[in-house]
């Protein structure tokens, strides 16, 4: 009877079994089961996903590259004709002067940072349009830790691309400021007024929150790191202000920015060797308690 | 064995795709990609049942889960219940075209928006998410997953199909 009425709804049980499996990993999402659980899977998938990235890449860059020829070939000429012109002038020591400049700049951009930091590439983005994580190739072999603080270079400026929630051997889940569930401690660079910034996943914009009602912010300025976060250097460009919500009988106003990193043409990271102070994490520890 | 290993590897190869910086160029209109994962689940569904589909929903939502920051189980969550449903309609809908597929990713995507917006209503973290997801995405995806959804099933049916019988 009992086998009859399980082999009749089969799928129903099926799928109660499968629906219930998915509600308790969701329940024991954050414990270190899953966690390590998915860090496996990682550590396994991750040079598929390398391999997978590199032809891609290169598939993508020779399409590029045939598309480009007739533009090289204009360049080339270009080129040549120029190259005439600098023999025949004995060689142009302005022109050479300017591109060891912009080389020199180049160069400087890593010495600039002021922190210990690991060098590392985008290989793989979130599947899902819900969430903003990026998978880069350095992992704890490299010395990379969980909390860890990630910036990259922009017009001169570091700014902030998020904090490292994953590592397994080779590579490491990067959780950027765009994701919904990600909040730092910011000022405004001018007036030094404090605030919260927290993600909106797939806008281009990220809110900023608890300002002042009264604090002179205006649009275009500059949002920074503030000393109240134990994970990112103080300092550090989150982006510029550019639109400000001013609601009467509020405390607070609410702004939205615009973040200094453009993430669709994101890179290259660095990842700085700080971790968050044991003393606040052991505080942090007891007050959830 | 066969088909279990197949279907293994068309989940890897799919999950390992969505999640490569390469995808991004599908990017068509605003920042959305498309869904290809849940293409393959809705094809398995619509082609062999309801079994099989939350049975592939359920390994693609895992293996998809790896990649992402998503609370662990929430993929697997919404592919299972979509392989399932979407399983209902086998043999229901005979008509094989171009259209068949269209309508079925159309409604597989409204079905995802709406099982992570119930979800949004017990789990805090992802209500955040969800109300960006619905401003910025869910419309996106509802054009561009059926879009997709043509050269995808026409793939899969003309490479796939043939060893998943």
């Amino acid at each position: 009877m009992l086998s009859v009425f399980l082999y009749k709804n089969r799928k129903v049980l099926t799928l109660i079994l499968l629906l219930v499996m998915s509600f308790i990993m969701m329940t024991i999402g954050t414990s270190s089961f899953s966690l390590n659980f998915k860090k496996i899977f990682l550590t396994v998938i991750y040079p598929f996903e390398y391999v997978t990235n590199s032809i891609l890449s290169f598939i993508k860059g020779t399409w590029r590259s045939i598309g480009q020829l007739d533009t090289i070939r204009q360049e080339l000429n270009k080129t040549r004709k120029r190259l005439q012109e600098l023999e025949q002038t004995s060689g142009d020591f302005n022109t050479l002067q300017k591109e060891n400049l912009r080389l020199r700049r180049l160069l400087s951009e890593k010495s600039r940072i002021p922190y210990t930091y690991v060098l590392a590439s985008v290989v793989a983005k979130d599947p899902q349009n819900l969430y903003q994580s990026i998978i880069v190739n350095k992992g704890s072999t490299d010395g990379i830790q969980d909390k860890m603080p990630v910036i990259a270079y922009k017009d001169g400026r570091i700014g902030v691309v998020g904090k490292v929630v994953e590592t397994t051997l080779h590579a490491c889940k990067i959780s950027t400021i765009r994701e919904a569930n990600f909040y730092i401690g910011v000022i405004l660079e001018t007036s030094r007024y404090s605030g919260l910034v927290n993600g909106r996943g797939m806008s281009k914009t990220i809110r900023l929150e608890y300002i002042d009602i009264n604090a002179p912010i205006q649009l275009e300025d500059n949002v920074i790191t503030s000393s109240h976060s134990d994970i990112f250097p103080k300092g550090l460009s989150i982006g510029k202000v550019k639109y400000i919500d001013r609601e009467m009988g509020k405390f607070f106003l609410t702004a939205l920015i615009e973040p200094s990193i453009n993430f669709a043409q994101l890179e290259d990271v660095y990842i700085i060797k700080r971790l968050p102070s044991k003393e606040i994490e052991k505080l942090k520890t007891k007050k959830n308690q | 064995m066969k088909k279990f290993i197949f279907i293994f590897i068309l989940i890897v190869f799919f999950g390992i795709l969505q999640s490569s910086v390469f995808f991004d160029v599908f990017k068509l209109i605003g920042a959305a990609k498309p869904d290809i994962i849940l293409m393959l689940v809705v094809f398995v569904a619509y082609k062999k049942g309801s079994m099989e589909g939350q049975m592939v929903g359920f390994g693609a939502g895992l293996f998809v889960g790896i990649f992402s920051t998503a609370l662990f189980g929430l993929n697997p969550f919404i592919y299972t219940l979509i392989g399932f449903l979407m399983g209902l309609v086998e043999k229901k809908i005979y008509a094989d075209s171009f259209l068949t597929s269209i309508v079925l990713i159309f409604f597989a995507t409204i079905i995802k928006g709406a099982i992570i917006g119930i979800l949004a209503l017990f789990y805090g973290e992802i209500a955040g998410y969800y109300i960006s997801f619905l401003r910025n995405a869910l419309l996106i995806e509802l054009i561009i997953n059926p879009l997709f959804a043509v050269p995808i099933f026409w793939t899969l049916k003309r490479f796939a199909l043939p060893v998943l019988r």
